[in-house]
């Protein structure tokens, strides 16, 4: 978010846009350690964990529910005009994308939870690497999002977009190594299964990912780079 | 660039003050270059150069002080009856320099009306207000044509169905949105080319003022429109394009969703975002 | 921000008490302001109704006339001796001889000449004439007795309104012991009677103040003002639209407009003596007549007229000259058609105020000779006249008694010219003034 050097003339206008600016770190934050303790019980086969974090699945619903009321009374009252406009439009829409980041790590959450839940064979090591790996790609990418969102900050945004591809190359690898798994052992069906919606799901994070860092661009250059070729 | 190539004389080719923006039209009806104006010693409009286009609204914004004002002022030349004002630089009307010295007055503020801040009707008849500019000019002919213009230019104003059965009341009698549209319905009926209007509704309630700015709209298929406003909401909802003047000088100019979501000089967005104004 | 909030928080219960106390100083100061106001008003009312009561007091009197009934027998002999009712020689009939008959008749035991004459001198010297013209009108009386009622004499005029002794030294009295026992007898026999004095209203000037009459100076008045109307006025407009309206804002105009003001100051007398050396001597225009008389209250008026005028202009508002020079008039259709309409009660306000006192004005008009004793009523711009206020300061410089009242009744006349001229120029005020 842009700072400016000087503030609104109504001091105010300047609490409220600061109080949204944090409200979205916040459920960034709690998208982030959601997905961190997603990933962290897959590696970890931690089931409590898992469970733990479909109960905080609601905290981040409360929080974009809380957010945008906030929007809608900042618009209706400021009728915020310029950077305050695209800001306060790039947090509107960034809030929906980072409750998504909160469903997908819900989603990878009961993955470990079916995968580790009942008590069937070990799961093949090998399989889970695939989600390991894309799992600290999204969450770098979101990290680095975040800090591009708190900081306005364009450049970090564009590297992010750059890096999306690299991602889902990772994606699409992960898909052809799992099928070759798939191929040679069909025991390994139903757990291939899992890491493919795991992985499904951490492709979406990314994806998330980049629009929050679409949304940056759009605040400080008022250009709309969504859905354009790299 | 395209738009200096446009230009007819050298002497346009000077640089325009930095204003931000594409300040030409592709379909100009007035053309400004370099237009300078003086109060005296005061230098009140430094170097503007702007194009308004046919069928265009063309909002006016800036702080108070900032020269709008006297920049639409000045293109039907009501600064002449200011004293110690002066008026450099070139502004054409259709291709014609309305301060050249051997133009009248009379005929160019026939072409380019106005509508004030304060609803200004005469102490007059409602019909009497309206029929005041066709009969100086002699536009028409007989009485009955007369009353046609009086009711094409208040049905035009919107103001017809509310006032028709009190044609002879006086205009001040009607209420301060219904006196600027009747305002309105004077200025067109003298079948202007542009319109000028300065803070039309500063002294209005919201429902005149969204009155007004729907005749706006409808008025726009007809005429070239400058409104000078202190409301950005305003700018925002009537006009197709935004001008930007702060401290006599035209900082930005652009589409109006532009200019109010991404404006691109730092004193507008600071004065479209309430940081200063 | 804090700090502000809490210390007029703290004082807040302070300021009022504060407030509170200096409010009973402030409304003792504002009862004493309305009370200073009061008194002035008063003071000034009190000081018109006793000019007012004075004067009518004074006054009153001079609108009723005293006149004796006389049985005059219209001798033939005297006034026709030829018998041919021929007016040329009805003209020159002894209506005098008439008189003094029928008061020697009436009272026969008056012998001595000296007592004659005091007998006679009941009479108006312009009783004679009544009689002629009655005569000249209607011949038929020749030969018969008639009761005629003739005007008497301004003394006793005066003596019969109770306004000359009828005690004390007879030497110090106007009317003597013999005097006042014929009157008493002609009362007694109803021959005296008190009406309407119309002749106050139809003559002119006198020497003879029982037939003394305004007429003369209101129709001088009149003239006048005339001519100063349809001098100053359209002059007075012009010159005020020009210098409001088309005139640049310059040094000359500064210089004029300082110097129009210099003269509205300029003492009246000092116009007079301009309208003596300009339009008499280097003009040779008719002296003592309204039209040099108009003229030089024209000059007087003029500044006033132009003064009211400007400020009339300088209070339409210029949204009216925006407006109308928007739908594209030129300068003087919007000065014309708009901005005049709106200014003329103010202009023809003040242009009445000018006339006012251009009709309450003699200094300047001594100077030019308005002043003369002129018996004929003028019945033109040329002809010598004199004016109200002139005639006002004739009358209260003459000896007779009986000019004192007909100084105050010729005041009142002129106070109730000046009041309805004044009452005429609110009124136009209150009824054309529109509002914007």
């Amino acid at each position: 978010m842009t700072i400016q050097s000087e503030g609104h003339t109504v001091k105010r206008f300047d609490g409220e846009l600061n109080d949204l600016h944090y409200r979205i770190i916040e459920m960034g934050g709690l998208a982030l350690s959601q997905l961190r303790d997603a990933l962290q019980a897959i590696k970890t086969k931690d089931v409590a964990l898992a469970r733990k974090i479909g109960q905080r699945e609601n905290e981040l619903d409360l929080l974009e529910v809380e957010t945008d009321a906030a929007i809608v009374e900042l618009i209706a009252r400021r009728c915020p005009l310029g950077g305050d406009l695209r800001t306060i439009m790039a947090v509107s829409k960034g809030v929906t994308d980072l409750e998504r980041i909160g469903d997908e790590a819900a989603r990878v959450a009961n993955i470990a939870l079916q995968i580790y839940g009942n008590d069937t064979s070990n799961p093949n090591e090998r399989l889970l690497h695939d989600v390991h790996v894309m799992g600290q790609m999204a969450v770098d990418a979101l990290e680095k999002a975040l800090n591009a969102f708190d900081r306005s900050d364009e450049e970090m945004a564009r590297e992010i977009i750059a890096d999306h591809r690299a991602f889902e190359d990772e994606f699409e690898g992960s898909l052809r190594r799992l099928i070759t798994y798939i191929m040679e052992d069909s025991r390994n069906i139903g757990f291939a299964v899992n890491t493919v919606l795991a992985i499904k799901a951490l492709e979406r994070v990314g994806a998330h990912a980049q629009n929050l860092a679409e949304y940056v661009i759009f605040q400080v250059k008022g250009k709309d780079v969504r859905h354009q070729g790299p | 660039m395209k738009a200096r190539e446009r230009m007819p004389e050298a002497s346009f080719n000077r640089e325009y003050s930095q204003t931000v923006g594409e300040i030409t039209s592709p379909n100009s009806r007035i053309v400004c270059r370099n237009v300078n104006v003086y109060y005296g010693d005061k230098h009140a409009i430094q170097d503007v150069s702007l194009d308004i286009g046919r069928n265009e609204v063309i909002a006016l914004i800036g702080p108070s002080g900032c020269g709008k004002s006297t920049f639409i002022r000045c293109l039907n030349r009501m600064n002449d009856t200011i004293p110690g004002c002066r008026v450099t630089g070139k502004i054409l009307l259709d291709g014609q320099d309305i301060y050249d010295g051997s133009l009248d007055v009379v005929p160019l503020r026939a072409q380019v009306g106005m509508v004030f801040q304060k609803p200004n009707p005469f102490p007059k008849s409602i019909f009497e207000n309206v029929a005041y500019g066709p009969r100086i000019h002699g536009l028409v002919s007989s009485k009955a044509e007369l009353e046609e213009v009086v009711e094409t230019s208040l049905r035009r104003a919107g103001l017809w169905d509310e006032i028709k059965d009190y044609l002879h009341q006086p205009g001040t009698s009607l209420s301060g949105g219904q006196q600027q549209r009747l305002c309105i319905a004077r200025a067109i009926a003298v079948n202007p080319e542009v319109i000028l209007m300065d803070e039309p509704c500063s002294a209005l309630d919201p429902i005149a003022t969204a009155k007004i700015e729907q005749l706006i709209d409808e008025l726009r298929s007809h005429y070239t429109i400058a409104i000078v406003t202190h409301s950005m909401q305003q700018a925002a909802r009537v006009s197709q394009r935004t001008a930007y003047f702060h401290l006599g000088r035209l900082i930005e100019v652009g589409e109006t969703a532009q200019i109010f979501t991404n404006p691109r000089h730092q004193l507008t967005e600071d004065y479209i975002t309430g940081r200063f104004g | 921000m804090n700090e502000i909030c809490e210390v007029s928080g703290q004082s807040s219960g302070r300021t009022i008490d504060v407030v509170h106390a200096s409010l009973i100083r402030r409304r003792r100061a504002e009862k004493r302001f309305r009370l200073y106001g009061l008194v002035s008003i008063v003071l000034g009312l009190c000081f018109v109704a006793i000019l007012f009561a004075s004067i009518i007091a004074r006054g009153y009197t001079a609108f009723q006339q005293t006149s004796i009934g006389l049985d005059v027998y219209f001798d033939p002999e005297l006034i026709d001796p030829e018998g041919r009712r021929d007016p040329v020689t009805l003209m020159e009939g002894d209506y005098d001889r008439l008189l003094k008959n029928t008061l020697s008749s009436m009272f026969p035991d008056v012998k001595a000449r000296q007592e004659k004459g005091a007998l006679y001198r009941l009479l108006s010297s312009a009783a004679s004439y009544d009689l002629r013209d009655q005569v000249l009108a209607n011949p038929e009386l020749i030969g018969k007795i008639v009761r005629v009622w003739v005007p008497a004499d301004d003394d006793i005029d005066m003596f019969v309104k109770g306004q000359l002794p009828r005690t004390g030294a007879e030497g110090e009295r106007r009317i003597k012991d013999l005097q006042v026992a014929w009157i008493d007898k002609l009362e007694a026999e109803g021959r005296i009677e008190k009406s309407f004095n119309t002749a106050f209203f139809t003559s002119g000037d006198s020497r003879e103040p029982e037939l003394a009459g305004i007429w003369g100076a209101v129709m001088g008045s009149l003239f006048t003002l005339l001519v100063t109307l349809s001098l100053s006025l359209p002059i007075g407009m012009a010159a005020a639209i020009y210098l409001e309206e088309f005139a640049p804002r310059n040094r000359w105009t500064d210089f004029i407009e300082v110097n129009i003001n210099n003269l509205a100051a300029v003492p009246s007398i000092v116009f007079g003596l301009l309208g003596l050396a300009v339009f008499i001597n280097f003009f040779g225009l008719p002296r003592s007549s309204p039209l040099v008389g108009g003229l030089v209250l024209s000059l007087m008026t003029l500044p006033v007229i132009i003064i009211a005028g400007r400020s009339a202009l300088k209070a339409v508002p210029p949204s009216v000259r925006e407006a109308a020079l928007g739908v594209g008039a030129s300068s003087m259709q919007t000065v014309f058609h708009h901005v005049l309409p709106l200014a003329v009660p103010g202009m023809m306000t003040g242009a009445i105020i000018g006339m006012a006192r251009a009709l309450g004005e003699s200094a300047p008009l001594l100077m030019i000779g308005m002043v003369a004793f002129i018996v004929d009523i003028p019945r033109g711009v040329l002809e010598p006249a004199t004016v109200l206020p002139v005639q006002i300061y004739l009358w209260a410089d003459s000896p007779e008694r009986a000019f004192v009242e007909r100084t105050s009744a010729a005041i009142i006349v002129l106070l109730v010219f000046l009041i309805f001229m004044n009452g005429l120029a609110v009124y136009i005020r209150k009824r054309f003034e529109r509002r914007w």
